[in-house]
């Protein structure tokens, strides 16, 4: 991975929502939803903005007492975790002009991405089964 | 979203909606028109039947709602079958290769002029034209309405039609008393449905126990009442023997489920709207039964995904509805045991307390 590399959420077919410092990930193409904890938000929050990989350890280093370089195996292990997850895409982006991030108030733990699946069949792909030659389903049962 | 192979472009849809119009009036020719208007969520949905077979598939789970002949409906619903008709459905717009997921067929969630679905399993295909404030429900043969389908009828269509008036279809049951009702969610298993059920034969008012329909009112959050259905497990009905003594429950062949008609036997207590006080997300825990405090992130996660990964096109406007539903109400942790009859009683002091 390149210092250098930008990321950009996989919209539209990933959703995420924040709500009173808590995030929630859905991705709409696997069925499967996520949860992020604290410093897993801070840096979903920067590569949003188009922080790039090299510098999220520091945006993290903004965030909780330590160096960049405390952060940087953590940064790594996520980066390829929500590439893995097709969370994100690389995608290069103008240098942003990204606002500091705020100092936590909670100790720093790194990044944990709780992952759920127990939705997933709800969103499986289904042929139109049993389609007669005009295109119509023939009937369920 | 994903790429459909073979995506009909929208006007061919809305040619196709026109074609499937003229199908039902050939449809409805054939024999009576049976209409009927209830009111939802403060509309009045109009239901047109082109004959009698369609309305078992449609009627019952709608049927608490109230009738309100003489309003202007604010949505038609045109309902036939080939089978008893005779008609045909004229030839689709999307190809052999289609897919579905969450009742879309991909490819076609783009077009703003008809909203498609179609549910696999059931196969029954929907077409709602929001210009024309109309609809279409449309069916092979209704005698292959499988029980689920008609448990909660026109579930995409009315997602879409809701949508489209501030409201929002929501994968809950709602319980309270006439001061105010509870938003129950939680993924299967949890107990939200022997919650609900516990909450109907304790004599609480009941507003649905899979799917309810809500709104983010100036006066607050409300909770209207869609389908008066009951989707009841074994488990439920070894708790709830009185549910069985009601005469109204028996899983047919292949049923996983028994459905109970709530409109039969517990009518009076079904409420069309109230007031939403709290969101319960149920666990359970073997203990007492009590509420524990939740944050309005861990209730978003109980409510949102089991919601947003069922209904066609919900997405970015169903997040942001469902955000301020749980940051404008208290959320808690139902944590449920064995004993109904504390579990009612906490459930109608929890009303009470405003939360």
């Amino acid at each position: 991975m390149k210092p250098e590399e930008t990321f950009c959420i996989n919209e539209p077919g990933v959703i995420s929502e924040v709500i009173e410092g808590e995030a929630i990930v859905l991705n709409f193409e696997s069925g499967t939803y996520y949860s992020l904890n604290d410093s897993y938000l801070a840096l979903w929050e920067g590569i949003a903005r188009g922080v790039p990989a090299g510098d999220l350890p520091a945006h993290l280093a903004q965030r909780y007492p330590g160096t960049a370089a405390d952060f940087a195996g953590d940064v790594e292990h996520a980066l390829r975790q929500l590439l893995d997850e097709q969370l994100i895409r690389a995608e290069p982006r103008a240098a942003a002009d990204v606002p500091p991030a705020d100092v936590s108030n909670v100790a720093y733990a790194a990044p944990v991405l709780q992952k759920f699946t127990d939705l997933q069949e709800l969103l499986l792909l289904d042929p139109i089964h049993d389609l007669d030659e005009v295109g119509h389903p023939l009937g369920g049962g | 979203m994903i790429e459909s192979t073979r995506p009909a472009a929208p006007d061919a849809l809305e040619h196709f909606f026109f074609q499937v119009t003229e199908a039902f009036g050939q449809a409805a020719g054939q024999g009576p028109l049976l209409t009927q208007q209830r009111r939802l969520a403060g509309r009045t949905l109009r239901l047109e039947f082109a004959g009698p077979a369609m309305q078992a598939c449609v009627v019952p789970a709608l049927d608490h709602l109230p009738r309100v002949p003489d309003a202007v409906p604010d949505l038609r619903v045109c309902i036939f079958d080939s089978a008893s008709t005779g008609v045909a459905l004229p030839a689709a717009p999307w190809g052999d290769d289609a897919q579905v997921a969450r009742g879309e067929i991909l490819g076609l969630e783009s077009s703003q002029t008809v909203r498609v679905t179609l549910q696999p399993g059931s196969a029954v295909l929907t077409l709602y034209h929001p210009s024309s404030a109309t609809a279409l429900m449309w069916i092979a043969d209704a005698r292959d309405c499988p029980y689920w389908e008609a448990a909660a009828p026109l579930r995409g269509l009315l997602h879409w039609w809701c949508a489209a008036h501030g409201l929002q279809l929501v994968h809950a049951a709602a319980i309270g008393t006439a001061d105010g009702a509870l938003l129950l969610t939680g993924k299967g298993g949890s107990g939200k449905s022997t919650t609900a059920l516990s909450a109907l034969v304790g004599g609480l008012r009941y507003l649905g126990d899979d799917y309810v329909v809500c709104e983010n009112g100036a006066a607050g959050p409300a909770v209207h009442s869609l389908y008066n259905t009951a989707k009841v497990g074994s488990d439920s009905l070894a708790m709830l023997p009185s549910l069985t003594a009601s005469g109204t429950l028996s899983p047919g062949e292949g049923q996983d489920k028994a459905v109970l008609y709530t409109a039969c036997g517990y009518r009076a207590q079904l409420s069309p709207t109230l007031p939403l006080r709290a969101i319960l997300v149920p666990r359970i825990t073997g203990g007492a039964p009590a509420l524990l405090p939740l944050t309005a992130g861990a209730a978003f996660l109980a409510l949102a995904p089991t919601t947003l990964f069922q209904l066609p096109g919900a997405g970015r406007a169903t997040t942001a509805f469902l955000r301020e539903l749980v940051t404008s109400l208290p959320c808690y942790q139902l944590a449920l045991g064995p004993d109904m009859q504390a579990l009612v009683a906490l459930l109608k002091d929890s009303v009470a307390a405003g939360r």
